[in-house]
């Protein structure tokens, strides 16, 4: 099966500073993946190369087995992106957002009106007619954001940090909705900081420490049967555990705090 | 009151204006500040408010020069102020304040002293003082008095800004506020012809007018300024009298305005006017111009400059054009008529992606040329700016006092389309040489990037005094009879308008990260 993401020496640089370093990666499809890294590692850095919103310094890039380029149209129509900061048009109504993103990825209008119609509702954000994005919570603004990503039910879909300010409820539904969308064959590349929800929601995951460097990839699947992962002679028996081990991440005393 | 905090406050916000001149624009904008600063000392100096005084002691009537400098400054600094938002940019809200441990007399303090220490504050205080230090130096004046009553008089004049900049805000945002806006510009804009015509005509209206005057801050300041000595509690009075209903009155306005008008919970209503609108464009481009004509029509700040830019058309072309004859109409109308399309728009279209805050890296992920989204924002700024030009041309037919000739209508609008091309043209090379991250929530303060300032100031400038000098020079009727030479400019605009989109469109793919590190705030 053709991998959803081939990542090959992809470096990333702004001026003299270093965001990514001859990363290489590859995401099966199908997966749940899960992209992790301390902060500023380039882990936004890279979402923004492997969308187009980033022209990388060095490296190639497949998608969806195909090269990616800035001027893969016809391969953005079948991503779907929820960047860091959302990337919401503030003065748009929700459902006139919706509809819009659906327009532009080529669903027809009545299409693309049925399914703003549905997603407002599982969002839960249906009394929202007369509010503009800009008044919306985090919370909302989030949901309207991972709306917008999958309304035209793409193959591959990039969430960067989907889960920060939603409540329980609506991070159980879009957990249920991804683990449909992965078993469809469909890929989620996603980033996060909550280390238990990757544990539970993730088949994959990469780790990187700063700048960009790939430090980790496996399967975490072993953490679920066996309790156990083994990384160069050690035992791990939490993602965070692996994770603080790579990353040299430690905990700061503050003696007035 | 915390007034170390206040202070504190202040000094933030000094710094973070200097924060701004470490930016390329910045640096420019600094270079061009202190050149201005520079000018104006030597102004103040040599014909202003210095020389001023020298001639008003040496002609003896210091009160009559002293009155006519303070008033004219005192409109200019106010109408400067809210038309251009230079001065009335609100550095932190009541809202952001309340962070800080400060009670509400420390918030108002501290927003009312970071709005009137605003540079553009203190150059209008430079030129008042040039002329209360003239007239002590004179010995016609008290140098003390002097500065206590141009200290009051830059308050009032702060404070009348303020009060109009929010209270337009405040209206722009209500409904039926815009067509009270609307009347107000139009009020504003005839004013001064009808008030003219008035005390020319009817006998004793000038002595009744002069005798309302003594009674504004202006006046008032000139009177202590030139007569040190006589009523000074009663013109004190009156500047501090002025003062305190300044305060209660924007106090009432802002209450207002900051009442919550948050939409209640409503069901989601399709209205598809924009989009109908929207498809007279390719399928490709429909969605996008829907919502760029969206952001245009829900700004307060493009709705503020779009109904004023008609009166704003009137007042260019009729104020004191007519005197040796109707004709001289047209040749101040052209000048109107290059730039109204554009007046309209300019505050968005002269930087087209700085009111999309995080929305600009949505672009870039959408499966469209990059070019696209240059040219639908583009062609929602032609199209707004067009119903102006328009417009201006259906008022021009049937109320402008001149004979029918179809040369001049003709002239009229290959001046109206040249324009809106030229501008919008050179509107896609600010919005991507100059961006600048702009909030779309305020009406007021100057938001714009220093290259749209450029373009705008100095749009309005050389299309203004270009007609008043063809007028004063050549005069209409060769003007007339160059008629035809309209035609081809305005095809040349055009071009420069198409070769700008088509050059502007590589330019925006090969600076795209320069301008997401602009418009998210990270240069």
């Amino acid at each position: 099966m053709t991998p959803a993401i081939e990542v090959a020496n992809l470096s990333k640089k702004y001026g003299e500073t270093t965001a990514v370093e001859n990363l290489s990666l590859t995401v099966p499809s199908g997966t749940l993946f899960g992209f992790l890294g301390p902060n500023g590692s380039g882990k936004s850095t890279t979402i923004g190369c492997l969308t187009g919103l980033l022209d990388p310094t060095a490296g190639q890039i497949r998608i969806l087995g195909e090269p990616f380029n800035d001027g893969a149209v016809a391969l953005k129509k079948r991503m779907g992106v929820m960047p860091e900061s959302l990337g919401l048009f503030d003065a748009l109504y929700a459902h006139e957002f919706l509809f819009f993103q659906a327009r532009m990825f080529g669903l027809d209008e009545e299409t693309a009106r049925r399914r703003t119609g549905e997603l407002l509702d599982a969002m839960e954000l249906q009394g929202t007619g007369k509010k503009r994005l800009s008044e919306f919570s985090a919370g909302m603004r989030k949901r309207v954001a991972f709306a917008a990503a999958v309304i035209h039910a793409p193959d591959l879909i990039f969430l960067d940090e989907p889960f920060e300010s939603i409540d329980p409820a609506g991070v159980a539904s879009i957990k249920q909705w991804l683990h449909k969308i992965a078993a469809q064959g469909r890929t989620v590349f996603l980033t996060t900081h909550v280390l238990e929800t990757v544990e539970r929601l993730c088949s994959q995951v990469a780790i990187i420490t700063k700048p960009g460097k790939l430090v980790w990839q496996g399967d975490i699947g072993a953490l679920e049967r066996d309790g156990i992962i083994i990384h160069d002679g050690h035992e791990f028996r939490t993602l965070e555990q692996l994770f603080l081990h790579l990353t040299g991440e430690r905990y700061a005393e503050l003696d007035w705090l | 009151m915390n007034a170390a905090l206040v202070l504190h406050l202040v000094g933030l916000r000094y710094k973070l204006l200097w924060a701004q001149t470490r930016t390329r624009n910045g640096r420019i904008a600094l270079f061009l500040t202190a050149y201005l600063f520079a000018l104006l000392i030597l102004l103040l100096m040599t014909a202003g408010g210095f020389a001023a005084a020298l001639a008003a002691v040496k002609s003896g009537r210091a009160e009559t020069i002293a009155q006519a400098v303070l008033g004219g400054l005192f409109l200019n600094a106010l109408f400067g102020s809210v038309v251009t938002g230079f001065g009335i940019n609100i550095a932190f809200t009541d809202a952001a304040l309340r962070r800080y441990p400060l009670n509400a007399r420390g918030r108002l303090a501290a927003r009312h002293l970071t709005g009137i220490l605003e540079p553009v504050w203190i150059f209008v205080l430079g030129l008042y003082l040039g002329l209360s230090t003239g007239l002590y130096v004179m010995g016609a004046g008290s140098f003390w008095l002097g500065a206590a009553a141009v200290l009051l008089l830059l308050i009032a004049d702060y404070l009348l800004a303020r009060v109009f900049a929010t209270l337009i805000e405040w209206l722009s945002r209500v409904k039926g506020g815009t067509a009270i806006l609307f009347l107000m510009l139009i009020g504003v804009s005839l004013l001064p012809a009808l008030l003219t015509r008035r005390l020319a005509h009817a006998h004793g209206a000038k002595d009744a007018f002069m005798a309302v005057l003594a009674y504004t801050p202006p006046f008032a300041a000139a009177a202590l300024m030139a007569h040190p000595g006589a009523a000074l509690l009663h013109q004190f009075g009156i500047l501090a009298a002025w003062i305190e209903a300044l305060l209660l009155l924007l106090a009432a306005i802002e209450k207002q305005a900051a009442r919550p008008h948050g939409a209640a919970a409503a069901a989601v209503k399709w209205d598809n006017r924009y989009d109908r609108i929207a498809s007279i464009f390719s399928p490709a481009m429909a969605p996008l111009v829907g919502r760029t004509l969206r952001y245009y029509v829900r700004s307060n700040k493009v709705r503020f400059n779009y109904i004023a830019a008609l009166p704003a058309m009137a007042f260019l072309t009729f104020n004191n054009a007519g005197e040796s004859g109707p004709l001289h109409y047209l040749v101040r109308a052209l000048g109107a008529f290059t730039i109204v399309g554009f007046l309209g728009t300019a505050v968005m279209s002269t930087n087209q992606f700085g009111f999309d805050s995080s929305g600009f890296r949505r672009y870039f992920l959408l499966p469209i040329a990059p070019g696209a989204i240059l040219r639908a924002s583009s062609y929602t700024a032609l199209s707004v700016g067009g119903s102006l030009v328009a417009g201006a041309l259906l008022l021009w037919l049937f109320f402008a006092p001149v004979p029918w000739d179809a040369r001049t209508d003709l002239m009229l609008l290959s001046s109206g389309v040249g324009g809106l091309f030229l501008f919008n043209a050179l509107s896609i090379w600010t919005s991507l040489l100059s961006p600048r991250a702009t909030s779309f929530e305020t009406t007021f303060g100057n938001q714009l990037s220093l290259g749209a300032n450029v373009l705008l100031i100095g749009g309005i400038l050389v299309t203004v005094f270009g007609a008043i000098a063809l007028d004063k020079t050549v005069g209409p009727a060769v003007v007339l009879s160059y008629w035809w030479a309209s035609i081809p400019a305005a095809v040349l605009a055009f071009a420069f308008y198409f070769v700008s989109l088509q050059r502007g469109a590589a330019v925006f793919v090969s600076r795209k990260e320069r301008l997401l590190n602009a418009l998210e705030g990270r240069n």
